[in-house]
């Protein structure tokens, strides 16, 4: 198990009259090496979730394990930097951390923080850099002179340079145009299925996460109301009723075609297995 | 970023928050004063009761209160050193070798010690029944007789409530900062001096870059929405006294004409 939260419960404002209560004992286990996605209405407790990750937020009530880390409630939790070189965290508008005077040393910042010697950190963001098509020709820049698309693939390389064993993304996507969030999805699973990478992305994006996020978790008013295979969620019409979940286009469209008598193999993630199924039964 | 009591609005329905602005402020001035006045320590009972009935009638838990006066024990503790070391008044308490502590060093420390509580005290009570805006249109108020002398009360007035707003808005935004540097390795805590200074380089150059594009994106929402400097304005708010409002001005200057009083006459 890459990731265990047992009876955790979170408090906003904990002394305040207008106290708020995000996460109330939520139980979940995410297992190692899948892509995980992270759903629920705005206020659900997604963030606050993913910030235990990093022990950015320590919980009032409960413990987590992460890979061989351990943070329980009310202690002076240590070995913090340790957890956070093995849990690369990429917030929301990442483009706002970049401080650096170039692209190559901002991108280099985390390696080095995280302990590799300068030559190494650089090699590893430069590394980093390309895999996210940053070319050469821009690491000499300043970061404030990219574009914003560039200047948020720049943010998730200083966070990829590092190597971190689980990749948590909040919003990856915000506020990108198609042909980015496209990449960034490509991205992602290039990094789970080829680096054997522990990814867990928040996204409001139902399509991406039906195409490419093998479990979800989904979560109401700071609990866990579901979590399991993302194909099933999105299958099962009282679960989608229940939680008022979008539909994903493409599961939309499998049923109009089920309506009208084809046979569609649930299993069908994306546009083109669809097309390829239609094409087969039209064949036979 | 939570952890900044001081100066913090808690929105709660107590009969503190339903005052007038104007009326809070001016209660608050004259009770400010009040406590530089006295000179006898017994002077001290009516302010601390009048602290703690403020404080019971805006709600506020009284570990909220502590919080914002952990500061002034540092303060405290670096004005009885120097006190110690430079008052020699009173009678001799303690002696290490050469050194001698005298009484009046312990009782001018705690003196001022007790001013700057009461002093916060109240302040706490005004800016956590009162809201920022509310505070502002109270200052724009008790400044207008200097438009008199073409001084731009209504500009300052907006500067400073756009910096009030602005600032709940900045602290979030440096708390997201240092949460994705944390997140990136950086030891906000402890860490060697280069490393801290390189720390700290990372929250303020963001917060810089932001803080700009916020002022860019509020000028051009407020030249969308008709604002020009010094055009006359109206309100969509004003503000009214009421008998509670009357109460607590009464309340204050007596309070200032006792202590006056005591001062005068012991």
């Amino acid at each position: 198990m890459a990731i265990r939260f047992t009876k955790i419960s979170y408090i906003y404002d904990a002394d305040m009259p207008y106290f708020h209560n995000a996460l109330k004992s939520v139980n979940l286990e995410i297992a190692e090496g899948r892509i995980t996605a992270l759903i629920g209405e705005t206020g659900s407790g997604k963030s606050t979730l993913v910030q235990h990750l990093n022990a950015l937020l320590v919980p009032h009530l409960g413990r987590i394990e992460i890979l061989d880390h351990r943070i329980e409630a009310g202690k002076r939790n240590k070995g913090l930097k340790q957890l956070r070189r093995d849990v690369g965290l990429v917030f929301q508008f990442p483009e706002y951390q970049l401080f650096e005077a170039t692209v190559l040393d901002d991108a280099a910042f985390g390696p080095m923080r995280f302990g590799y010697s300068k030559s190494e950190a650089k090699k590893r963001a430069a590394d980093a850099l390309i895999s996210l098509g940053i070319t050469k020709e821009l690491f000499d820049r300043n970061p404030m002179e990219l574009s914003g698309g560039q200047k948020r693939r720049v943010a998730i390389a200083g966070i990829l340079a590092s190597d971190p064993k689980i990749i948590v993304l909040d919003e990856p996507a915000a506020g990108l145009d198609p042909a980015g969030t496209k990449l960034l999805e490509e991205l992602f699973v290039s990094l789970n299925r080829e680096r054997g990478k522990t990814i867990i992305v928040v996204s409001h994006d139902n399509d991406m996460v039906y195409s490419c996020c093998d479990d979800t978790v989904l979560m109401a008013n700071g609990s866990v109301v579901y979590h399991g295979d993302t194909l099933a969620l999105f299958n099962d019409r009282t679960l989608i009723d229940e939680n008022h979940l979008l539909v994903p286009r493409l599961v939309e469209l499998k049923n109009r075609l089920q309506e009208k008598g084809f046979k569609v193999p649930s299993s069908v993630r994306t546009i083109d297995d669809l097309a390829r199924e239609i094409a087969m039964e039209c064949g036979s | 970023m939570n952890r900044i009591a001081f100066g913090k609005y808690i929105p709660t329905d107590s009969p503190l928050h339903r005052l007038d602005p104007r009326a809070k402020l001016a209660a608050l001035v004259l009770l400010v004063v009040s406590v530089f006045v006295p000179v006898s320590w017994y002077c001290y009972i009516p302010l601390a009761l009048t602290a703690f009935l403020a404080v019971r009638l805006s709600y506020l838990k009284l570990r909220f209160v502590a919080r914002t006066l952990r500061p002034i024990l540092f303060l405290m503790l670096f004005l009885f050193v120097v006190n110690a070391l430079t008052l020699k008044r009173g009678e001799v308490i303690y002696e290490i070798g050469s050194f001698q502590l005298y009484s009046y060093a312990i009782s001018f420390t705690l003196r001022i010690g007790a001013r700057l509580f009461l002093m916060i005290v109240f302040t706490t009570c005004l800016t956590a029944t009162t809201k920022p805006l509310d505070l502002n249109l109270a200052i724009e108020y008790i400044l207008r007789p200097l438009g008199l002398l073409r001084f731009p009360v209504h500009e300052v007035a907006m500067m400073i409530s756009i910096a009030l707003r602005f600032i709940p808005t900045l602290s979030m935004e440096a708390g997201r900062i240092m949460n994705a540097q944390k997140s990136r390795g950086v030891d906000f805590e402890d860490g060697k001096l280069l490393e801290k200074a390189s720390a700290i380089l990372s929250l303020a150059i963001p917060l810089f870059t932001i803080a700009f594009e916020r002022a860019y994106e509020l000028a051009d929402a407020m030249e969308a929405r008709g604002y020009v400097p010094g055009e006359r304005r109206t309100r969509y708010r004003k503000l009214r006294y009421c008998s509670g409002d009357l109460v607590l001005v009464l309340f204050s200057l007596l309070m200032l004409a006792a202590m006056i009083l005591s001062r005068v006459l012991l």
